[in-house]
């Protein structure tokens, strides 16, 4: 056993890993795969199914026309292949988890196939960073089992099928990534990915998004494939570098020592970094799949697969596009707010949200420098997801609004946006009217503050007049305080100056 | 042709208890089969996509609907071993 810590490079460096990953992606849809039972997470055990997904005899499944089609979704956003002629086959093996006995899967002609995943990776000897894609050999359609609960009952296994006949897409690589770096930029992208399309809400600890890699290693430059350890259990990208890199670690220890590997599923322990083997079910696993003779064929015309097409939601690269071009955003800008769907979708919906009035390129960079600094420094400060964020997005474009119109200054802006967190109900205009942070433009009542300010301050004034002309700073300052942060900072400059003339 | 040995994996995958004194008929049976399906062998398939349905009907589709749910009381109604909340089997994993 080998814990994930750095070894000598020049035995790496000998070494090569070859790495494939199957990534699982719970399918957004209302009802499950092939039955029209409730696909929400969670529920009280054994209340979110039918009597298809219980397996009872007589019963008919059904396929669900959604669960197609944000497959295909995820195909065309990946340039896979469709295929048009698409056939569910039963995975036959036998686990509790599993009441029908088979699996609806899968086997020959996945609906997609082909396809590639740019992504940026580091290189972990140099660090520098460079573009590759992720080759995917396919992605096909097939639906989830319950769940198996061990530690409930002293003699017994206990069985949830709320989980069960979930719509799942599983997508699988080609033994193409190298590193521990590859496969996090992978995952990362491929979450991104299912986000901005819709089809699943990525969550790795839920477990809606779940990661098996395969790691073998081989001499460098060799072209044969290694012995090929599957290893499990990964609920985060975090855990799945870690995993990948602690298993590359451990194929060479083995292999350097003498020993032989053996083909084996490994089960990842993220308390202690370690993984172990599995005990396995079968000795070989024999899933004897055939087609199965109640399901309808599903075929793709080109007409639906158009209409399919027309309502894809915008792609990140697309999104990115939009960002520099119709909001005249910088790159900079535009990046990091379409690095998240939710930080996207939050952005524009503040922008449509902005007075009518007030809309132009000065606006739109406005509401990206709140959203880049305020927004997201609340949500790094509260560990929230981006989508949790309590503010509306309308409520923010009033108050970017407040700072256009010159109505709050944008410190006071800052304040109000502070107690807008903890008042959502309240509109930011009262907010700054209830706490006297409306910019104070009175010039009368001004004038009668940067006059006493000059009054208490004779010899600066004096100092001022000789030519010490940064005191001016200190005089506004002195007027801010007077008036409680509420004063037009430019509007008390001009008066100071026009005031000491 | 199926031996001994093939029949015994066989009957593992389908979770079968084959006692020994049923093995020779059983054999006989299963060749018997594999014989019988040999004759279409005949038959000239070269260029013909395989067949996977009887019926010509595709798209048997549904609309992402949630219907039909069970009552979990009824769901566990017929199980062999319940406890109200969850179906119990024995022990998976020690």
């Amino acid at each position: 056993m080998v814990a994930d810590t750095p070894r000598s490079s020049d035995v790496q460096t000998r070494y090569e890993a070859v790495i494939g990953l199957e990534v699982h992606c719970q399918l957004l849809t209302h009802s499950k795969m092939f039955a029209a039972d409730t696909n929400a997470f969670g529920g009280e055990p054994n209340t979110h199914v039918s009597v298809i997904t219980l397996g009872h005899p007589g019963t008919l499944p059904k396929a669900n026309r959604q669960a197609v089609e944000y497959a295909v979704r995820i195909g065309l956003a990946v340039g896979s292949e469709i295929t048009r002629h698409n056939v569910f086959a039963r995975k036959n093996y036998f686990y509790p988890d599993l009441p029908k006995g088979y699996q609806l899967s899968q086997d020959k002609g996945p609906i997609c196939v082909g396809g590639t995943v740019p992504i940026t990776a580091k290189d972990p000897v140099t660090g520098e960073s460079y573009q590759t894609e992720i080759q995917l050999h396919h992605i096909h359609l097939e639906e989830d089992a319950g769940k198996s609960i061990h530690d409930g009952s002293d003699w017994t296994t206990q069985l949830d099928y709320n989980r069960a006949g979930t719509p799942l897409i599983e997508m699988v690589t080609e033994p193409c990534i190298r590193t521990a770096d590859e496969a996090g930029q992978y995952l990362t992208e491929v979450r991104r990915l299912v986000r901005y399309l819709d089809i699943c809400d990525g969550n790795m600890e839920e477990g809606s998004l779940r990661c098996d890699v395969n790691v073998s290693i081989r001499p460098v430059g060799a072209t044969y494939l290694g012995t090929k350890v599957e290893v499990k259990n990964l609920n985060s990208i975090r855990n799945v570098m870690r995993a990948v890199d602690s298993e590359i670690q451990r194929q060479i220890d083995v292999t350097e020592a003498g020993g032989t590997l053996i083909q084996e599923t490994r089960t990842f322990d993220a308390s202690t970094g370690l993984s172990a083997g599995m005990r396995e079910k079968e000795t070989m696993n024999d899933y004897r799949y055939f087609p199965d003779p109640d399901l309808a064929p599903v075929v793709i015309s080109d007409a639906w697969l158009a209409d399919i097409e027309a309502a894809m939601p915008m792609l990140p690269s697309a999104r990115l596009a939009r960002f520099t071009d119709h909001y005249g955003l910088p790159a900079y800008d535009a990046t990091l707010l379409t690095d998240a769907k939710e930080l996207a979708d939050y952005y524009e919906e503040t922008c449509a949200a902005l007075p009518t009035d007030k809309i132009s390129p000065a606006a739109y960079k406005a509401v990206s420098n709140w959203i880049m600094g305020p927004v997201k420094g609340h949500l790094n400060e509260k560990t929230l997801r981006d989508r949790q964020f309590p503010v509306s997005a309308s409520q923010l474009a009033a108050l970017i609004g407040l700072v256009l119109n010159e109505t709050v200054s944008q410190t006071a802006a800052q304040q109000v946006f502070t107690l807008m967190l903890t008042n959502l109900e309240t509109s930011p205009a009262d907010l700054a009217q209830q706490h006297g942070l409306i910019q104070n433009r009175n010039t009368d009542a001004l004038q009668t503050l940067v006059e006493s300010v000059l009054a208490e301050w004779p010899d600066k004034v004096e100092q001022y007049r000789k030519g010490k002309k940064n005191l001016l700073g200190m005089f506004v300052g002195e007027v801010m305080k007077k008036s409680k942060g509420s004063a037009d900072p430019k509007l008390v400059n001009q008066l100071v100056v026009k005031t000491l003339q | 042709m199926i031996t001994t040995e093939l029949l015994h994996k066989i009957a593992h995958l389908a979770r079968l208890d084959v006692r020994p004194e049923e093995e020779a008929s059983m054999l006989g049976s299963m060749n018997d089969v594999l014989t019988w399906m040999e004759q279409l062998n005949e038959v000239d398939t070269e260029g013909v996509e395989p067949l996977t349905h009887i019926s010509p009907e595709n798209n048997v589709l549904r609309d992402d609907v949630v219907m039909n749910q069970l009552p979990r009381e009824q769901a566990l109604v017929n199980a062999p071993q319940q406890d109200g909340q969850f179906f119990e089997v024995p022990k998976v994993l020690e």
